[in-house]
């Protein structure tokens, strides 16, 4: 056989992972649950709405659209922030397990390629759910008080979170031998960046001396681990409703921007761990650079401007 | 197996010079070296744990050798695995091999096609050719888990096919097969091979890699142990060629005569009557059967007896039973001649002498110590 080489046009993993992803009943049961909790979510936030707009004569209808659009938005997070490591812990653990894993690293494909491949495809998927979601925003703008701007920042932030959760599922993928413990392992990483700001800042309010060190190095700390918590991500849309000022949007950017950093030093380093070559290592130890310098600037927003907190 | 001296000449398709393998503390492999050409065959046999999938996985590009030097068709890998150039010049086959069973069966050729940047066009062709090839063209739109064992088998060593590499690593490819697919298997390989393909394959199965491979080459404790073709290997470790020795009179006469003649050491000796064997096959418990050669046991004196022992008494009794006597025998026919003629000489009637060939199992327990570094 003559070989005829030419660029592909397509990432041949993102093509295969959409196959499997599609091909099945698997996505189309999730696809089918999800939205299936978030039109109870709606239907029941809306008709609580109802009930106290009629029980109530002088109730705000702006209010009611406020009312729906919070609870939707983070109920959607909630669960995309749940699945996000699910969809992502078994995508290369799993190859190990089913064997093919030394078939696909027998070919030229680079790191970046396999990786890019199958979050590319996760990515894909949670693009779906969230558009399943957007006809039960579209209730908060019949009902009013919702700007467009704000759906567009609360997608960001949701999909900011969900997309660094999903690649921390893929950096334990990358580590664990078997999936079990890949699954472990994500859901370990996720609790901890999204419970672990809440859990430093309950220990740091409990401290004897914190109600004295308002803008000590401590809260400035504080401040910018709550910052890598993808709950914040679900919190803020609701306080752009309540203050929807420029510098709101402003921490929703610095946010967006800390944890697509964060999401990138995973994938660099779920991509350092495929190949293992001296490239990939020199960009994780870019990437690590990158993240620190983020941090620093994080810390130094903090303490320079007004916390929500 | 080319010969280190004639590689140059030969241009050899795989030249492993020197490679080993670190884990840490262990040394998994260690100063292996041979080389390969164009079209051949070689078998790498050893223990659990000597080292061959380690080296197969060197050779794959799958893992960096802590030393030495891997070069195919004349470009060392190790100066191109940060861009897996070694990939586009090699096929490999895992032991441990998985399918993806969601997709059809021209699925996965196609797409590790793909995974090789082959044109569409290109593709579709390698497709049809390799389903061919690997004789599953009626299973082309069959899903991967409706597939049995053997056409698993088969579809994986087609997807290490998709880019048409010079080099094919194959790591236990008949493994788990039944063996209808192990026959099918070996046709396959003997085809590969004439399609000029260099195949290295690891495998257990030592009885069938001797009628396809061209080398072999014996690895224990990551250390290759011996390699050339099985003759260059026989010859190597018994210059003095083996042979059988039949003679048709008192055997203990027979060996006494190879006792005094210098040359000759006697290896075995084994006895096969030919009236006894005969007796053993017309009777119906089998009691006289002389089992592979060796002489019936003689019926003690109280136990009650049998016709067919009588029987077998009067044939051991008869001259003309045969015996063979397995010898190590130095120098060419002159010698084989004088030692025909001082058995003959001393009243031994002699029925035949033959070569014998070693196979690969003796071969490989001669070279091996059975331990293994794992």
């Amino acid at each position: 056989m003559k070989r005829a080489i030419q660029r592909p046009t397509l990432n041949p993993v993102l093509v295969r992972e959409m196959r499997a992803r599609f091909r099945g009943p698997r996505a189309f049961i999730a696809l089918t649950l999800f939205l299936a909790v978030m039109t109870v979510v709606t239907m029941v936030t809306y008709g609580i709405g109802y009930v106290s707009s009629t029980a109530r004569p002088y109730y705000n209808q702006t209010d009611f659209g406020d009312t729906v659009f919070t609870v939707v938005v983070l109920f959607q997070g909630i669960l995309l922030g749940l699945m996000a490591p699910a969809f992502t812990f078994g995508l290369l653990s799993g190859e190990r397990d089913r064997g093919t894993w030394e078939l696909l690293l027998a070919t030229p494909l680079s790191g970046w390629r396999i990786i890019a491949g199958k979050m590319g495809a996760v990515t894909a998927f949670g693009l779906l759910l969230m558009a399943g979601v957007l006809p039960m925003l579209g209730m908060a703008f019949v009902l009013g008080g919702v700007s467009p701007g704000s759906v567009l920042l609360s997608q960001i932030a949701i999909l900011s979170g969900a997309a660094m959760l999903a690649a921390i599922g893929l950096g334990a993928s990358a580590i664990a031998r078997t999936t079990s413990r890949a699954a472990s392992l994500a859901y370990l990483g996720a609790a901890l960046f999204i419970a672990g700001p809440f859990i430093l800042l309950v220990v740091v309010e409990m401290l004897p001396w914190s109600y004295a060190s308002n803008g000590s190095g401590l809260e400035i700390f504080v401040s910018t681990a709550l910052q890598f918590s993808p709950v914040m991500m679900l919190l803020t849309p609701t306080l752009l409703m309540d203050y929807g000022s420029w510098d709101q949007a402003q921490w929703i950017g610095q946010q967006v921007l800390l944890q697509t950093v964060i999401t990138g030093w995973f994938l660099f380093f779920a991509t350092a761990r495929v190949r293992g070559s001296v490239p990939k290592r020199g960009g994780l130890l870019s990437a690590t650079l990158l993240l620190l310098g983020m941090l620093s600037w994080a810390i130094w927003r903090a303490a320079e401007t007004v916390s929500p907190f | 197996m080319t010969s280190p001296q004639t590689a140059t000449a030969d241009a050899p398709t795989l030249v492993v010079e020197g490679v080993g393998k670190r884990f840490g503390d262990r040394q998994a492999v260690r100063d292996v070296s041979f080389q390969v050409a164009r079209g051949e065959l070689l078998a790498i046999i050893g223990p659990n744990g000597a080292g061959k999938t380690t080296t197969l996985r060197m050779l794959a590009g799958l893992l960096a050798p802590s030393a030495g030097e891997v070069e195919i068709l004349g470009e060392s890998i190790l100066g191109v695995a940060g861009t897996h150039g070694v990939h586009r010049s090699v096929g490999y086959m895992p032991d441990f091999f998985g399918v993806y069973e969601d997709m059809l069966a021209w699925e996965y050729l196609d797409f590790f096609a793909r995974c090789h940047d082959l044109s569409p066009e290109r593709r579709d062709e390698a497709v049809t050719q390799l389903l061919d090839l690997v004789d599953l063209s009626a299973k082309r739109d069959a899903q991967v888990d409706t597939l049995s064992r053997g056409m698993k088998q088969r579809l994986c060593l087609a997807q290490s096919l998709v880019h048409d590499p010079a080099v094919l690593l194959l790591d236990e490819p008949a493994s788990g097969l039944d063996p209808r697919a192990r026959l099918e298997m070996r046709e396959l390989l003997r085809e590969l091979s004439a399609m000029g393909k260099t195949i290295i394959i690891s495998s257990h199965i030592l009885s069938e890699l001797a009628e396809v491979c061209d080398g072999i080459a014996v690895m224990e404790r990551g250390e290759l142990l011996d390699h050339g073709s099985v003759e260059d290997l026989q010859r190597r470790r018994r210059p003095r060629g083996l042979w059988e020795l039949t003679v048709v009179s008192d055997r203990a006469q027979a060996v006494a005569v190879l006792g005094s003649i210098e040359e000759v050491d006697v290896v075995e000796e084994a006895v096969v009557d030919a009236a006894v064997e005969q007796l053993g096959a017309s009777t119906e418990d089998g009691a006289a059967d002389s089992g592979g050669g060796l002489l019936p046991l003689p019926v003690a004196d109280d136990a009650p007896e049998s016709e067919e022992a009588h029987a077998t008494d009067d044939l051991l009794a008869a001259p003309a039973a045969h015996a063979t006597v397995v010898l190590a025998l130095d120098g060419d026919a002159t010698q084989r001649a004088a030692m025909v003629a001082a058995l003959v000489g001393a009243g031994v009637a002699v029925a035949g002498l033959r070569p014998l060939e070693s196979g690969l199992e003796d071969l490989f327990m001669e070279i091996t110590r059975g331990g293994t570094d794992a």
